[in-house]
């Protein structure tokens, strides 16, 4: 929306023409996580530290300083663009009207995400009120012209199991093509594990299940046990770009110095990276900072998360699984 | 490996040489690098025609695109051998020449380590065409070795080690060793790196010499440097003594250019080295980018180019975008007139917010079949790296594809022409 927006993505051709893809699906997110990102967690921090120390994530009362966030409303979330400044509003009706010009093949409904770390009950019970509310607009401005497009109902509350099970309950009660979860998984692995098992109990199995935000080997092979279908992250390239690469055992920082003199590929892998180059050139690399690591480290774990997923799907349905 | 001269451009007038003694209307010609199968680990035979440009790589990769994108490029271009620049000095801090060193002890090849293709005429040349080593060391270069900055700060660095080095990666042309200045130097210091430059290639010649008698076919061919700075005479000077080495080498390389000489002096200084230089070298000049400098130093009779060109124009978000055929240039079409910039587009420009069509009308590479201006543009305003990588990889095959018309014209006897239309083109209001 803040760039190129969506008029001009519209006048192109839509996302797939845009970008050039044509023969891929594409699915986007509502803008809401963005935006809440604005106020607390990574993205304001980065904004507000300005390269100085960060402030402690999901601290309201740290938000002053560049916070983009003007109010947060029934209406809508109404935001500064960190582009130029530009006051803008986020609606239910405008995310879905954005989502809708680009042309994406699967949509989501604006929720709101509350801070993380929430010691209210109240404050995670409003928001999740909120965010089904929300899910209600966007919903019917979807209906208005479904245009092929299939909208994924979220899933909220948190931590609170309780407020899990009625989350599930408004969404599965909804016409949406099918449902993510999002908000805060839990702060760690176990916790996710407690709140997604909770969910697939009673979730309906008609439609397909996706998890957003988590996508690392470890937590998809769980996850996918429990029923869920789909993943989306920015965890494989981010770590390629962090100079780590995705392994049967673990996840391995090739920018150690244990690997200056690995004079041999990474094994077991047979990955454009893998078959080319050995642990010790890509330390090299890494540590010279040359972009090419992060292309050759991100070509890696995604190949790797391929591979996984198509170990998975095979597992499946020889009943391995 | 070979080089022999194929064809060399006609050029009318028959008094064809300067009041100087310099030989005027200089005309390209075309020239073709072998690889012998002959050559240890060389594979099947590999041909390479010159006029070209090497591809700039740095330690081992091009900055932006893996080797199976630029095969595209390659295959795009007509599928010809390619040439691939080497910086030695990228593997001369001293853990990296030591891991390297030690992977070919347990019997494997440097080349395989960094990567580089088996079908590439690789070049080892001295320095990084994007930056200049020779600047911000502590100390200055002796008559033992060069002072070069690396990524592990400064060292010294030998011209036995530099050769020992591009061997490590077996280079098929090794520059030598040159005592490198920019064109403002100072003459005292013009003057002692010209007598530096001199006792490195002896000992380099010393160390092959030590290495073992190989037919030409064998080994790599080894290019002499010829530095200075702006001043024709004492460019003249150094070659005088030079010429010695020279004559053991197999070429030259052209080097101190791109630092701040005009365009004339740029044509005196290649005139007067390129005359002096007999014609079966091969010539390579370093510093060189913008396509017509190209052109004029394709005219005085350069065979190869070590540029950091493409790198450059891509880092700063402009997109190769002028008429490559003879035909196209005459043409001169609307957009062509319209722009300011003749040879360059510039993708950060808010003009392409909108613009819907490719980068370069009918251009080949895959960033223009696939993609628009308008995403380029987003993919810029945005920083996302895609932007980069799909920009290098348009900009790559434009100037190879560039260097094959110009291989043709010259193959076709209409460089001159080419010449005049290019200037024509560049001329254009």
């Amino acid at each position: 929306m803040l760039h190129p927006g969506a008029d001009v993505i519209a006048e192109a051709g839509g996302l797939h023409a845009f970008t050039g893809r044509r023969e891929k699906p594409f699915i986007t997110d509502s803008g809401g996580f963005q935006v809440f990102s604005l106020a607390y967690g990574s993205v304001h921090d980065e904004i507000s530290s300005g390269g100085g120390s960060i402030k402690r994530k999901g601290s309201m009362s740290s938000t002053r300083e560049g916070n983009k966030v003007v109010s947060i409303s029934e209406q809508g979330v109404t935001f500064k663009s960190y582009r130029d400044g530009t006051v803008m509003l986020l609606t239910p009706e405008t995310s879905v009207a954005a989502q809708k010009k680009i042309g994406a093949d699967i949509i989501l409904p604006l929720d709101e995400l509350p801070p993380y770390h929430v010691e209210s009950d109240n404050i995670l019970r409003e928001s999740t009120q909120r965010s089904h509310r929300w899910e209600d607009r966007s919903l019917q401005e979807h209906a208005k012209n479904p245009q092929g497009q299939a909208m994924w109902g979220i899933i909220h509350g948190g931590s609170d199991l309780d407020l899990r099970s009625e989350s599930v309950r408004f969404v599965a009660s909804r016409p949406f093509d099918g449902y993510a979860i999002g908000g805060s998984l839990g702060s760690n692995p176990s916790e996710l594990y407690t709140i997604i098992n909770h969910v697939m109990q009673i979730l309906p199995r008609d439609k397909s299940c996706h998890v957003l935000g988590i996508a690392d080997p470890k937590n998809v092979k769980a996850l996918a046990q429990l029923g869920c279908d789909t993943f989306d992250s920015c965890y494989s390239t981010r770590c390629a770009r962090h100079g780590s690469m995705m392994t049967d055992t673990g996840m391995i920082r090739v920018r150690s110095g244990k690997y200056t003199s690995a004079h041999h590929p990474l094994e077991g892998c047979n990955c454009y990276t893998c078959t080319r180059y050995s642990l010790s050139y890509l330390h090299h690399l890494v540590k010279a900072n040359e972009p090419i690591a992060q292309t050759l480290l991100s070509l890696h774990n995604i190949s790797y998360m391929r591979k996984l997923m198509d170990t998975m799907r095979d597992d499946i349905l020889q009943n391995k699984l | 490996m070979e080089f022999h001269i194929i064809h060399a451009s006609k050029h009318d007038g028959a008094n064809n040489t300067t009041a100087d003694g310099l030989k005027k209307n200089l005309a390209g010609r075309l020239g073709q690098v072998v690889r012998s199968s002959q050559m240890e680990h060389a594979g099947r035979e590999q041909r390479l025609e010159t006029p070209c440009v090497m591809v700039h790589t740095t330690r081992g990769c091009s900055p932006h695109m893996t080797w199976d994108s630029l095969e595209r490029v390659k295959d795009a271009c007509g599928g010809q051998a390619w040439a691939v620049q080497a910086d030695v000095l990228h593997m001369s801090d001293a853990q990296q020449a030591e891991v390297l060193r030690l992977y070919i002890q347990e019997g494997k090849r440097g080349r395989s380590f960094m990567g580089y293709p088996e079908d590439a005429i690789l070049v080892a040349t001295p320095r990084d065409p994007c930056v200049y080593e020779y600047i911000g060391a502590v100390r200055n270069s002796t008559d033992d070795g060069a002072s070069i900055v690396t990524m592990c700060g400064a060292t010294m660095l030998r011209p036995e080690e530099y050769m020992t080095l591009a061997g490590y990666v077996e280079a098929d042309i090794i520059v030598g060793l040159g005592d490198e200045v920019v064109s403002d130097s100072k003459m005292s210091r013009v003057v002692a790196s010209s007598k530096r430059t001199v006792a490195w290639m002896d000992r380099i010649l010393q160390h092959l010499r030590v290495q073992g008698d190989e037919t030409l076919k064998k080994r790599p061919l080894l290019v002499c440097p010829i530095v200075g700075g702006r001043d024709v005479k004492s460019r003249r000077d150094a070659l005088e003594h030079i010429r010695p080495c020279i004559a053991a080498s197999d070429g030259v390389y052209i080097s101190g250019l791109g630092t701040g000489e005009s365009f004339h002096e740029r044509q005196d200084i290649l005139r007067s080295i390129i005359d002096a230089v007999p014609e079966e070298k091969i010539r390579i000049a370093s510093g060189i980018s913008h396509p017509g400098d190209m052109l004029q130093a394709i005219a005085c009779g350069v065979d190869m180019f070590d540029t950091s060109y493409v790198h450059m124009v891509t880092r700063a978000g402009y997109a190769l975008h002028f008429p490559l055929s003879l035909h196209d240039l005459i043409q001169k079409n609307a957009e062509q007139q319209r722009r300011d910039d003749k040879t360059k587009l510039n993708i950060w420009s808010p003009e392409l917010k909108r613009d819907a069509s490719p980068l370069v009308e009918h251009c080949p590479c895959d960033t223009c079949q696939r993609h628009t201006r308008s995403y380029l543009h987003h993919l810029f305003v945005t920083h996302e790296m895609t932007g980069q990588v799909l920009l290098e990889h348009h900009n790559t095959l434009y100037i190879q594809e560039f260097l094959r018309h110009v291989r043709d014209a010259i193959r076709h006897d209409v460089f001159s022409d080419y010449l005049d239309a290019w200037k024509e083109y560049m001329m254009m209001a």
